[in-house]
């Protein structure tokens, strides 16, 4: 006994390994991005610290240190011995090099006229306007677009500035111009201002429970009932026929849903002559679009409860149905009190089951639609893929897609808490009976 | 099965309902061999043009068996891997008595519940600590 609870832990080992590496761990990983601000812009790894035209308007914006945004800015000329060194270098004139140093070594300016009109006053004035720009040149100092790794590095290179900042400034200019993610809460209150994402969740109801009302169960139902009223051959034709979009690849066949609905296809072709102007039936209304979402979806979602609904049936006695005849009943009244109270638990399996499916999924609507026409079918999974993995409006946003993906993880786990309590899952998974 | 009802009705109803879907297919692979001209939906001439890709390469485009060499090569070998792990997985979880084992249940019904694509970043990240970025071997899980 202890023998084979251990064996049992170690077969378990490789598929644990397989769920550790690829859904705990993502799980874990996708509810930290979902408190940053992570997109392309950031990169994944740590970022850097730089001040650049745009994080002083966040300063300005954010902390009102307007004075000090703008001081951050300027580009300001200091002779000193580096500058002085680099002019020599690049093959300033020596000799008003020298005098400079002498004369103005420590002296800032604000700007280069200014540098430039001093070296015109030299004894030792180059000839030049070009030569005098050539050492000019040289003494610009600026903080500006120059990336620093630490932030010891850029407050040390803003001191040496010639800035002196109080704490609260120190602060600012930290959390301004890091490049990199940081920790926020932002995903959130965006994702509860904006409009999209109530609209975005109402879709993704609709979406959920009416493809799963008509075809995943209805349609499903209508399927298995009709195939089990014919003879074995040609149900078995007709659930092979009905497989086949499930094991079509979906890239296909959207297509051949395509095919049906844009403006040279099927439908325009047929419906032309009866005074309909050829259109893109896939596209041109919310209502068309979503007809064919849920058709699409619904076809290929069928195929799942007509295999355990036909199955189920199957495993009805024999006897129940002749006695039922013998009495006189009716194929409703079969199909009512027979069938249907046998599939109760089918049923219920496969809505919930089906529910989770539908909930995460979203590659034929991607495929079809792509969420148009303008945003009318983007559901949640969509929404999520678009901003964290597709090119949506410039860069990608890791952290808002994993906050978008984290509701969607905590709906998901709720509702299967919520089946498995419905099942009476503990009873289910009643003790194996051979040890 | 069915008892003593009559089997037509159910057949008539099924086979309305089943037309569209054998018509898609069936146009799918006719529009494969064919032409057709814009306006219409009959093919009016036969042609092997869309299957040049098996006997010629497209400018442009890789060789189709190469693609179906990596098809090939990833199907095998993600089906042994699958093999493999879950059998043993579920022969443990079925026949043996373990620890927690309506947890680990319950847990492959929840797992069903996360959306695969958006741990994709997650999973990128992962792949690229294991050092497997960029390779075929990642394609396998």
């Amino acid at each position: 006994m202890g023998n084979s609870r251990h064996l049992g832990l170690f077969l378990l080992i490789p598929a644990g390994i397989f769920v550790f590496l690829f859904f705990l761990m993502p799980v874990v990983l996708t509810g930290i991005f979902a408190f940053t601000n992570m997109s392309t812009a950031t990169g994944i790894k740590g970022g850097a610290y730089m001040i650049t035209e745009s994080s002083m308007l966040s300063m300005t914006g954010e902390y009102g240190e307007d004075v000090l945004a703008e001081r951050l800015l300027q580009k300001v000329y200091t002779i000193d011995e580096a500058g002085l060194a680099a002019a020599l270098e690049s093959g300033g004139d020596a000799a008003a090099i020298k005098e400079l140093k002498t004369r103005f070594l420590g002296e800032v300016f604000d700007n280069r006229r200014d540098v430039e009109r001093a070296i015109k006053a030299l004894n030792a004035r180059p000839s030049s306007t070009r030569a005098i720009k050539l050492i000019s040149a040289n003494f610009e100092r600026s903080v500006v677009n120059v990336r620093f790794e630490t932030e010891e590095e850029l407050l040390f290179a803003i001191s040496d500035f010639g800035i002196s900042l109080t704490e609260i400034q120190i602060e600012a200019v930290q959390k301004v111009a890091y490049t990199g993610w940081y920790f926020t809460t932002q995903n959130f209150k965006t994702m509860i201002s904006l409009p999209d994402t109530k609209k975005t969740m109402i879709n993704t109801l609709f979406y959920v429970f009416t493809t799963l009302i008509l075809f995943n169960v209805g349609f499903a139902l209508v399927l298995s009932i009709s195939t089990h009223y014919m003879g074995t051959g040609t149900a078995g034709f007709f659930r092979s026929i009905w497989l086949l979009p499930r094991i079509t690849p979906p890239v296909l066949y959207v297509l051949m849903w395509k095919w049906l609905a844009w403006d040279s296809g099927f439908l325009a072709v047929i419906l032309e002559p009866l005074g309909f102007a050829p259109r893109n039936w896939l596209l041109d209304t919310p209502a068309n679009a979503w007809t064919f979402i849920i058709l699409i979806n619904g076809i290929v979602g069928a195929s799942m409860g007509m295999l355990i609904f036909s199955s189920a049936i199957k495993a009805i006695p024999d006897s129940l149905f002749h006695a039922s005849e013998v009495d006189g009943a009716s194929r409703m009244q079969q199909i009512w009190h027979i069938i249907l109270p046998q599939l109760r638990w089918p049923i219920l399996f496969i809505t919930s089951y089906q529910t989770l499916s539908l909930l995460t999924s979203f590659e034929y609507i991607l495929l079809a639609t792509n969420g148009g026409p303008g945003g009318a079918t983007e559901v949640w999974a969509l929404a999520t893929y678009l901003k964290a993995l597709s090119n949506y409006g410039g860069a990608l946003q890791y952290g808002y897609g994993a906050a978008l993906s984290l509701v969607l993880v905590v709906i998901g786990i709720t509702l299967s808490l919520i089946y498995l309590k419905v099942f009476n899952f503990a009873n289910m998974t009643s003790k194996p009976k051979i040890e | 099965m069915g008892g003593n009802f009559r089997k037509w009705p159910m057949v008539l109803f099924l086979s309305v309902l089943t037309a569209p879907l054998i018509l898609m297919y069936i146009y799918l692979f006719v529009d494969t061999v064919t032409n057709t001209p814009p306006g219409t939906m009959i093919p009016n001439e036969f042609t092997l043009e869309h299957w040049r890709f098996l006997t010629e390469i497209i400018p442009g485009r890789p060789s189709i068996w190469l693609a179906t060499w990596n098809t090939f090569v990833f199907a095998s070998v993600t089906t042994l891997v699958v093999l493999v792990v879950s059998s043993a997985a579920g022969y443990s979880l079925s026949r043996l008595q373990l620890p927690a084992r309506s947890f680990f249940l319950g847990g492959i019904m929840v797992l069903h519940a996360f959306p695969t694509v958006t741990l994709l970043i997650a999973i990128f990240l992962i792949l690229q600590m294991l050092g497997l970025y960029n390779t075929l071997s990642v394609l396998f899980w």
